[in-house]
């Protein structure tokens, strides 16, 4: 597979976890805003964008109604969830050919769909409607790309763009709530219940461990549970059986980087205890999980994608 | 029991789609012959269409054009801010109907053009014998721009230069179909020959299945044959690729659609590099050897060392790769000089000087000013027709005589005297009209038609092309950033 390819679909399947993760969180911030406001709003809102990373926008007093226009629909945002189905979308129309004709016109429809879509008609009774719509759109997606794509090499990038983007954003959404950059204090039990919601965790997290719902329990869930699929742990679990398999099917000379990098820290999950989650340690554990991820990120690129040509000549 | 009206469940009530307007302006018309009676061939769609509402054609003419959005059939406009806004290429729901006596002598005349331009660039860029022979001038070959003195000598897989020609065609007053211009270089438009015909097909199951059309649905397959065709010979399954520009292209939605219609990697030049004279691509697995390029990058851009230096489209040394033999390019380099505006006035010559056959498509009649006796003939009748300077292209150095100011002409005169070999004249074309939807109307516009031939180990055409149309009443320019459209081709089977 062409190296420029296999970067688009890696970057297709990293944006849309991103969209998917950023409509879901504010869906939920949104629900807990009207109808459990237990947290204090500004709370809720440095959490929310230091796990999706957007620093810029955390002020004093955070106006619910901007914070929501900038990072749902506002295409000049970066990290907006717009931008990242656009960038999702812009990714796909580079690669055309390779994926299926069904995973492309689904895409360009929630695309156009997003593009069009006014804040200002959405805003405030349609947000929940509208954030619903996306992530059925972003499962739709999913469906047809598990429906209708070769489980090939072009298939492991976008799992693996997919799994990278969601350990990441577990590990800063878990550090927002138990590790904060500002002190926003311990979250209680309403914040926990949103935090599980942002991972739409909440059910399985009750099936698992009952309605007795604890920081403890909900951090050990969201970190190593095996079978959930958005704890931390399932994560790279996936990601680290998508890696293996790539190596047979490539050529390159260097594998192993980002495979050991994967082994390790999937092992650092699996063979982890509640201590490492422990006051003052599960901050760096968080740490550590993400600069895992991004070392992972360096790997696979300098691998399979950002060669340089001269070291390939000679073999 | 009371009289039952049966008015309000008539289909007669509703709005027809209206023949009214449908005033022919002197041209030949597709659809009406003498008394406005459709032709033999139109007469089913002719019944159809009086059936239909308007409302009906219009609903299905919208669903079409929502699904091109939605698959992304698109080209891109860029404005001052560099904004990009995807536009659809508006489709015309009334398909054009070719017959199959009519299609056979395009076919027939394509195939023998096709044979005849490749053997004059053989030629000129080998032993020169047309040349040599004073039946094409050696100065308006080897003046021309798009002449490539690299490809001298060089030996071109299959004699094949050009392997992909769209030839634009028109059809005079009298019906004749004839050739306006050949693209032999990077030519476009075969994917909305198919699309057109997926999304008029499921717009209209009946009316197709009414009319024996011949498939068009294996030109992806055809065009894949012809490329590996060209491969070198030592390689067991050639490795063919597509060269893009990219995705700010504005033909970038057709190269994707080839790429995935022959299951071939859409690559740009970034993806190849050249290493001891072969062209490799950059995969996940290291680099891997590429056998035949589609390119749609035009000459200037292919390759920086041999061309423009300026170009990041390009491979570096692709030139030098092909010269080699190690991977074939489709089209060759510098096909370009066989569809210059001057040189296009000599093809029928070509024909009869490397086939001994008469030309079975005529050619638009062209005057080439630099022969004494059509220089005084353009000069007389400035006012009648259109004059082109042979180095320019799209519009520019160009004098529409009938729409021309007095000083215009004289400037033109002027010009053309002072160099009469830089100036062709064709007469102002009056060319066919096909029923389109307009409003609630069916009115007559222009339309062109741009088949595709393939030329490789065997020449061959599908039996189809891009028909575009006028959509401005009146209008004779069908490129779609000026008011054109596209229409479904239909060529009968009988």
């Amino acid at each position: 597979m062409l190296a420029r390819v296999a970067d688009a679909l890696y970057w297709m399947g990293r944006y849309l976890e991103r969209a998917e993760n950023t409509v879901r969180v504010l869906a939920v911030q949104h629900n807990a805003l009207i109808d459990n406001p237990v947290e204090d709003a500004n709370t809720g809102w440095r959490r929310v964008l230091q796990a999706l990373a957007i620093p810029h926008l955390v002020q004093d007093e955070i106006d619910s109604r901007a914070a929501f226009a900038s990072v749902l629909l506002d295409r000049a945002e970066p990290a907006s969830f717009v931008s990242a189905l656009s960038n999702a979308r812009e990714n796909a129309r580079q690669i055309r050919e390779q994926v299926s004709s069904e995973m492309w016109e689904c895409l360009n429809k929630q695309y156009l769909a997003a593009r069009q879509a006014s804040f200002d008609d959405i805003w405030e009774d349609r947000l929940q409607d509208f954030c619903q719509q996306a992530i059925d759109g972003l499962h739709h997606f999913a469906g047809v790309t598990t429906a209708t794509m070769s489980r090939g090499e072009g298939w492991r990038f976008i799992r693996i763009g997919y799994t990278l983007e969601r350990a990441q954003f577990l590990s800063r959404l878990l550090e927002a709530y138990f590790a904060p950059a500002a002190d926003t204090g311990a979250p209680g039990r309403g914040g926990l219940v949103t935090l599980l919601k942002m991972c739409s965790a909440f059910e399985a997290f009750c099936k698992a461990k009952g309605a007795n719902i604890i920081a403890g329990d909900v951090a050990a869930f969201l970190v190593f549970d095996r079978d959930f699929p958005r704890s931390l742990s399932f994560a790279l679990h996936r990601l680290r059986n998508e890696l293996t398999r790539l190596v047979p099917e490539s050529r390159a000379p260097s594998v192993g980087q980002a495979q050991r990098l994967v082994g390790r820290a999937a092992a650092a999950l699996e063979y982890g205890s509640l201590e490492d989650l422990g006051p003052g340690r599960f901050g760096d554990f968080l740490r550590t999980a993400n600069a895992n991820c991004e070392a992972i990120h360096r790997a696979i690129n300098e691998t399979y994608i950002a060669y340089p040509v001269t070291a390939r000549i000679a073999s | 029991m009371g009289r039952i009206s049966i008015s309000a469940v008539d289909p007669g009530e509703e709005a027809r789609v209206s023949f009214a307007g449908y005033q022919a302006d002197g041209a030949f018309d597709e659809m009406f012959g003498g008394q406005g009676r459709p032709r033999d061939h139109y007469a089913g769609l002719y019944k159809r269409l009086q059936e239909m509402p308007a409302e009906t054609l219009h609903a299905r003419e919208q669903a079409v054009e929502r699904a091109f959005l939605t698959q992304g059939i698109t080209f891109t406009v860029y404005d001052d801010k560099a904004a990009a806004t995807e536009r659809i290429f508006p489709t015309d729901c009334v398909p054009r109907i070719i017959p199959a006596d009519e299609w056979d002598q395009i076919d027939r005349g394509l195939k023998q053009r096709i044979r005849a331009l490749n053997l004059f660039l053989k030629d000129v860029y080998g032993d020169g014998a047309i040349l040599n022979d004073g039946i094409v001038p050696r100065d308006l070959v080897y003046g021309c721009k798009h002449f490539r003195r690299e490809m001298i000598g060089v030996k071109v897989p299959l004699d094949a230069y050009v392997n992909i020609c769209g030839s634009d065609l028109i059809r005079d007053r009298d019906g004749r179909y004839r050739v306006l211009e050949d693209n032999l270089r990077v030519p476009s438009g075969v994917s909305y020959m198919l699309v057109n015909r997926e999304a008029i097909r499921r717009a209209f199951p009946r009316l197709y299945k009414g009319y024996a059309v011949r498939r068009i649905d294996h030109y992806g397959a055809a065009l894949l044959e012809t490329l590996k065709s060209l491969a070198p010979s030592t390689t067991g399954d050639p490795r063919v690729v597509l060269l893009t520009p990219g995705v700010f292209n504005s033909a970038y939605f057709e190269h994707a659609f080839l790429a995935q219609q022959m299951g071939i990697p859409l690559v740009e030049g970034r993806d190849l590099v050249t290493h001891n004279n072969a062209v490799f691509m950059r995969t996940t697995g290291g680099l891997m050897k590429v056998d035949v390029i589609y390119r749609r990058v035009d000459d200037d851009f292919v390759d920086p060392i041999a061309f423009r230096p300026d170009s990041i489209l390009g491979v570096a040394g692709l030139l030098n790769a092909y010269r080699a033999g190690n991977v074939a390019v489709a089209n060759a380099f510098g096909t370009g000089v066989a569809d210059d505006k001057a040189i296009y006035a000599y093809v029928p010559r070509m024909i009869e000087y490397y086939l001994s056959e008469d030309p079975i498509l005529e050619n638009v009649e062209t005057f080439l000013c630099r022969e004494e006796k059509a220089l005084s003939h353009v000069l007389d009748n400035l006012d009648k027709l259109v004059v082109k300077a042979v180095g320019e292209s799209g519009g520019y150095g160009m004098l529409v005589g009938p729409h021309a100011s007095k000083a215009e002409r004289e400037g033109f005169r002027e010009r053309i005297t002072a160099d009469p070999t830089n100036y062709i004249a064709q007469p102002t074309l009056n060319f066919s009209t096909a029923p389109c939807l307009i409003e609630d109307a069916i009115e007559p516009r222009h339309v062109d038609l741009r088949p595709f031939i393939l030329s490789g180990r065997d020449v061959n055409l599908v039996p189809g092309g891009l028909s575009r149309v006028a959509l401005r009443r009146g209008s004779l320019v069908v490129n779609s950033s000026q008011g054109g459209g596209s229409k479904d081709t239909w060529v009968l089977a009988e």
